[in-house]
């Protein structure tokens, strides 16, 4: 049986993926005693908006996903994203920044322990 | 043969694709189905070549190829101190990368076969020139020859970046890599330059051994670890990954992932090998320790707020690369230190993130390359319904997706877990950080599962089909490959990753196969 030792213990694959299957296997086991006799329909299959009717219009679009989060962290988001300018200028900038900033810990680092 | 493999395989690593590259707008001349076979052909022949020599040096130990030399392994005449020819110079690590690159290699290939109807010659020729220049980045043993093949993979990935040139984005893409790519490659010379005009030498096991770490040495070494910071597109150098893998084709996308983690050998060989013995190493690799963090978390948050789909995939590229240089810089740090076996499991856990990465994150842009393939649509916010009409597509996208968020059992979650535990260890702060960062992954990739494959029909993608086969198989490669280095992660970890971790921390075996 494979299994990864790592620093503090060990993982082994297989018998995850050992119960895994026994977990499907029970789930397939609960659903044989489900309802029988369900009929499909179409309405019976249409999505559920919150009761609303359904419609193209009033999907949940992928910009509408975590709203909350991004409402929280605006100050945030308004900061990172007014750094991606998409102008080359800018970035070397950052560029030359790092490249300061990396200069004067390392010969700081230098007079220190130098 | 073997033999004649053995002692030239390094030299032909390169000029095998390279000469490909030349010879298939000749083949394109004459057919293009001979071009088409040529193409696998040459993909074929130099993974082979890649696997063997990857193979050799695992059994026997480095391989070195000395150009012009009378025998390959002649690294210094008669009468010389130090080695002045060009050497081709493979360990464990890279051997390791040879095997990394040789499958995103494989995969890329065979997916741009299916998905790019036009031009393929010129494709494939700026592809092999890429792959060429890739296998050239880690095999060189010198600075210079590093510094040519960074520059020749810039040049070839910035015209591939821009294949699609009727569409603006992607030439502005190219264009904006290209200037900031040139830029880190300039300081990357001069850093040579002053490393040379100190020594006098341009090999690195030379430069390893007579290097006395000088006021100006520290500013080469920072200008180097700058340089190559950019091009493996670590926070906040990284302006220029979402554009470039964003709008290349798909099939490149994949295979720019391997390109940077080219960048991160040399900014890893570099470290360890050049500059191992540095007095300050611990400050260097706080720095790589620091930038990884950085671009786990910048990466992971920018890409939760994308709604383009191949963008969205970039920024989780530059936040995977956070890991690595996560994980190697513990190693770094922890080197002559009481926490040095420690840090030998965190170096274990980000080389192992590497050869992972090049899979599923292959896989993921793949997956990306065949939604925009079928619908033309990359907006998620456009997309939707899609498992039911591209039921492989989404099987391969739930197994890249978990793969990247670190579910077990497949292989990104053997490596992050190595790299969590031991991150711990140092300090616990980290270890949070990185798993914050695997679960704001998994949120992103439920969002693009929800917004692209979940959810009613389209009317627009009613008529949509499956991708061709070509493009099933490279996802479906990958898909395995991920699945089995999940199952069997010890065996991967004791064949390849752990040799790769000591041959980088054994700075003097790779000097010893010069010297």
């Amino acid at each position: 049986m494979s299994t990864l030792e790592t620093y503090f213990g060990f993982w082994t694959p297989t018998i995850f993926i050992l119960f895994f299957c026994l977990a499907m296997l029970l789930c397939y086991l609960l659903s044989l005693f489900a309802k029988k006799g369900f009929a499909y329909s179409k309405n019976k299959a249409q999505p559920f908006v919150s009761g609303n009717a359904y419609s193209e219009l009033n999907l949940i679009r992928a910009s509408d996903y975590f709203w909350g989060f991004f409402k929280a962290t605006e100050n945030y988001y308004d900061f990172i994203k007014s750094i991606h300018t998409g102008l080359v200028n800018d970035y070397i900038s950052w560029f030359i920044g790092v490249i300061s900033v990396m200069l004067i810990v390392v010969f700081a680092g230098v007079i220190i322990w130098g | 043969m073997i033999d004649f493999l053995h002692q030239n395989g390094l030299a032909l690593l390169i000029a095998f694709p390279l000469l490909s590259a030349f010879l298939i707008p000749l083949i394109e001349k004459i057919s293009k189905s001979l071009r088409n076979i040529y193409i696998l052909f040459a993909v074929f022949s130099t993974t082979s070549l890649a696997m063997f020599l990857a193979q050799s040096i695992f059994a026997f130990g480095p391989l070195v190829y000395t150009m012009g030399a009378q025998h390959p392994g002649l690294t210094m005449p008669s009468g010389l101190t130090i080695p002045v020819r060009i050497i081709l110079l493979a360990d464990a690590f890279s051997a390791f990368m040879i095997v990394s690159s040789s499958i995103a290699l494989i995969a890329s290939a065979i997916y741009s076969l299916g998905s790019v109807k036009r031009s393929l010659g010129k494709y494939f020729s700026l592809f092999f020139v890429m792959s060429a220049s890739i296998f050239g980045i880690i095999c060189t043993g010198d600075l210079f020859n590093l510094f040519v093949f960074i520059e020749i993979c810039s040049i070839a990935s910035a015209g591939l970046v821009a294949f699609r040139k009727e569409k603006a984005e992607s030439t502005i893409a190219a264009y904006n890599y290209l200037i900031v790519s040139s830029i880190a490659s300039l300081m990357i010379l001069f850093s040579i330059g002053i490393i040379y005009g100190q020594y006098g030498v341009l090999n690195m096991a030379a430069v390893a051994k007579l290097i006395k770490f000088s006021f100006v040495d520290n500013f080469a070494i920072v200008l180097l670890v700058s340089g190559l910071a950019l091009k493996c597109g670590a926070v906040p150098l990284h302006f220029w990954v979402p554009d470039a893998y964003g709008r290349a084709p798909s099939g490149i996308s994949a295979f720019l992932v391997v390109a940077s983690q080219a960048s991160l050998y040399a900014l890893f060989r570099v470290s360890f090998t050049l500059f191992g013995a540095f007095f300050l190493i611990k400050l260097l690799s706080l720095a790589i320790i620091v930038l990884g963090v950085l671009s786990m978390f910048v990466g992971v948050t920018m890409a939760l707020a994308q709604k383009d789909i191949k963008k969205l995939m970039a920024y989780h590229s530059m936040s995977q690369t956070g890991y690595m240089l996560l994980g190697v810089g513990l190693g770094l740090y922890s080197i002559n230190t009481p926490l040095s076996d420690v840090g030998f499991f965190a170096m274990a856990g980000g080389l192992f993130h590497i050869i992972n990465n090049a899979m599923y994150k292959g896989l993921l842009f793949l997956t990306a390359g065949a939604i925009i393939y079928a619908t033309g649509q990359r907006d998620l916010n456009k997309l939707g319904g899609l498992a039911r009409k591209m039921p492989y597509t989404t099987i391969f996208f739930m197994i890249g997706a978990a793969a990247i968020a670190g579910l077990p059992p497949t292989n990104g979650f053997a490596s992050k877990l190595l790299i969590y535990e031991s991150a711990f260890i140092f300090n616990p702060i980290l270890s949070i950080v990185a798993l914050i960062v695997s679960v704001f992954t998994l949120v992103s990739f439920v969002k693009i599962f929800c917004s692209a494959f979940l959810g009613p029909e389209r009317n627009e993608f009613k008529n949509i089909k499956e991708v061709p086969c070509a493009m099933h198989f490279a996802m479906a490669f990958l898909s395995v490959l991920i699945i089995l280095f999940g199952i069997f992660p010890d065996l991967i970890l004791n064949a390849i990753v752990k040799p790769a971790a000591s041959a980088l921390l054994n700075s003097l075996a790779y000097m010893g196969a010069v010297f």
